[in-house]
């Protein structure tokens, strides 16, 4: 179960594209070793916000804090592939594979950074024992893959790197009931069996609702309920939000 | 038509096809795999085979030899054109019409350069095994293509190997892509691309060496070279290497028939010819990358 220790500490983020504002100020916090899930519906700014902790928005204002052993790195404003030096990881939204590399080339790919390359070997041992399916279809283009096997890819992927925190954007996009249950239960077992900090964006609630420690929603770029898992569960603003509105 | 003549123009013709892989490798990747029409390499090459000359005749090396001594060198000019590249074309976002505009000019400037250095005449190197062949079977093969072939070849092995067994090499595929989705592994596009555009001109210094290794050189020749090596990486698949090989064969051979059934004018027009044909037929090319 999660621990105390806050991994994430977001406070008052605000970001937009161009003149356009999409998030209003959001704080939040993510616990050591918890699946924290952001729920919303489509365009209220979670991948934004995703973005903005991976590097590939710059905030315009407040800060991300990604406690590392106690002193504090700032992600807000560094670049991508400085925030995966960091210990941060993104599985982006629509995937983003490499789809003319072999499934083994794209997860060497999540082993780029330098501390990664000294252990690719057995990470790539450890990803096939997590997804045996990646293992049997190593050398096929991750092009070719289905959708589900592709998740799973993007998530290996990220987890070549050794990430101490995991962020998903909208895992279930696309894919089917079985499959998602399927890909909800492996994010659980990195949880419980890798001790991973994850936080992923969600529509599905009910799927999402099933693993998650800590849920917050997100209402026009602002967070508009957080709690624990039994409260995601209870709320009559999340029942509101999900079944009338 | 007497059949040896056809079976050596055709051996002869895979072996020139060795060579023709060596002069377009590096832009293949440039071209297919970093989005840089760089209508200069075949500039660079003869500079490079200007530069295999001095060091011949300097040190009394082999052409090839000297080839693989300018590797080093011109992968650092390949850097230096990037970052000049990136930091005024690239980043404006007029990277590909501006862009040929800049190698187009950098072209004529190599050349207008190499003329007043060099001179506009025909310069050589007899070397030991110039007009030397050797006879395969019933076949009488020039030992300067076996050579340049065989260092063509082995530019391509190891290229291969470079890019699809190297963090670096997998990265530079993967940042003709998906350039964003690179800096979530934790690569730095533009460093990539740098190391990419290096690797392309340092294969420029070895096929120099090349050139001087199979004949005489002049400042103006890349004209000659730009319609075929354009050619060779387009019919082999843009961004392949392997397939830059199959396609400097394709283009070796047919150049060789078409000199011996039309007459060797038509040699320099069967590249425009394939060029065309592949764009219109298939413009993916004999390997996609």
């Amino acid at each position: 179960m999660a621990s105390n220790q806050s991994v994430l500490s977001i406070e008052n983020l605000q970001a937009g594209y161009g003149g356009v504002r999409v998030l209003h100020g959001v704080s939040m916090t993510v616990k050591e070793r918890s699946v924290t899930v952001l729920l919303g519906t489509n365009g209220n700014g979670k991948s934004t916000l995703l973005k903005c902790l991976a590097g590939l928005v710059t905030p315009d204002a407040g800060s991300a804090k990604l406690s590392d052993d106690g002193a504090g790195v700032e992600l807000a404003g560094m670049h991508p592939y400085e925030i995966v030096e960091a210990g941060v990881s993104l599985v982006p939204d629509g995937r983003r594979l490499f789809p003319l590399l072999t499934v083994e080339e794209n997860l060497l790919m999540g082993a780029f950074k330098k501390s990664a390359r000294k252990r690719h070997k057995e990470n790539l041992k450890s990803m096939g024992e997590l997804f045996p399916v990646l293992r049997e279809r190593k050398g096929q283009l991750a092009g070719t893959l289905s959708g589900g096997e592709q998740q799973m890819l993007a998530i290996a992927r990220a987890l070549m790197s050794n990430p101490k925190l995991l962020l998903i954007d909208e895992p279930s996009l696309g894919l089917a009931p079985i499959v998602i249950t399927k890909l909800m239960s492996t994010i659980k077992e990195l949880r419980d069996k890798y001790g991973l900090t994850i936080l992923m964006t969600e529509q599905n609630l009910p799927q999402a609702a099933k693993i998650a420690d800590w849920g917050y929603i997100m209402v026009h770029g602002k967070i508009v309920f957080a709690g624990d898992a039994q409260q995601i569960h209870d709320n009559e603003l999340v029942r509101r939000y999900y079944l009338v509105g | 038509m007497a059949l040896d003549l056809l079976l050596e123009s055709i051996a002869t013709g895979l072996l020139i096809g060795g060579f023709y892989a060596a002069l377009s490798v590096g832009l293949t990747i440039s071209f297919g795999l970093i989005d840089i029409a760089n209508v200069a390499h075949p500039a660079f090459i003869i500079l490079g085979a200007y530069f295999a000359l001095a060091l011949s005749q300097t040190f009394g090396i082999d052409p090839i030899i000297a080839g693989l001594l300018l590797v080093a060198p011109f992968y650092v000019i390949g850097n230096a054109l990037y970052l000049f590249y990136s930091n005024t074309f690239e980043r404006r976002g007029e990277s590909s019409l501006a862009g040929l505009v800049l190698f187009f000019g950098l072209l004529i400037l190599l050349e207008v350069g190499m003329a007043t250095q060099f001179g506009v005449g025909l310069k050589a190197l007899y070397s030991a095994y110039g007009s030397v062949a050797v006879s395969f079977g019933p076949l009488l093969l020039p030992l300067r293509f076996v050579y340049s072939f065989v260092a063509g070849v082995a530019a391509v092995i190891a290229l291969e190997l470079f890019l699809s067994r190297t963090f670096r090499g997998r990265a530079i595929r993967a940042v003709a892509q998906d350039a964003q989705a690179v800096s979530l592994m934790g690569a730095k596009p533009e460093t990539i691309r740098l190391i990419a555009m290096g690797v392309s001109i340092a294969t420029a210094g070895l096929a120099g060496g090349l050139v001087l290794a199979v004949g005489p050189i002049s400042p103006y020749q890349d004209r000659l070279l730009i319609g075929r090596v354009f050619a060779v990486v387009v019919l082999g698949g843009s961004g392949s290497v392997v397939g830059a090989l199959l396609g400097g064969i394709v283009l070796g051979i047919s150049e060789n028939i078409a000199t011996i059934y039309l007459g060797a004018g038509w040699s320099l027009a069967v590249s425009a010819v394939i060029l065309l044909l592949v764009l219109a037929l298939r413009p993916s090319g004999i390997l996609r990358r």
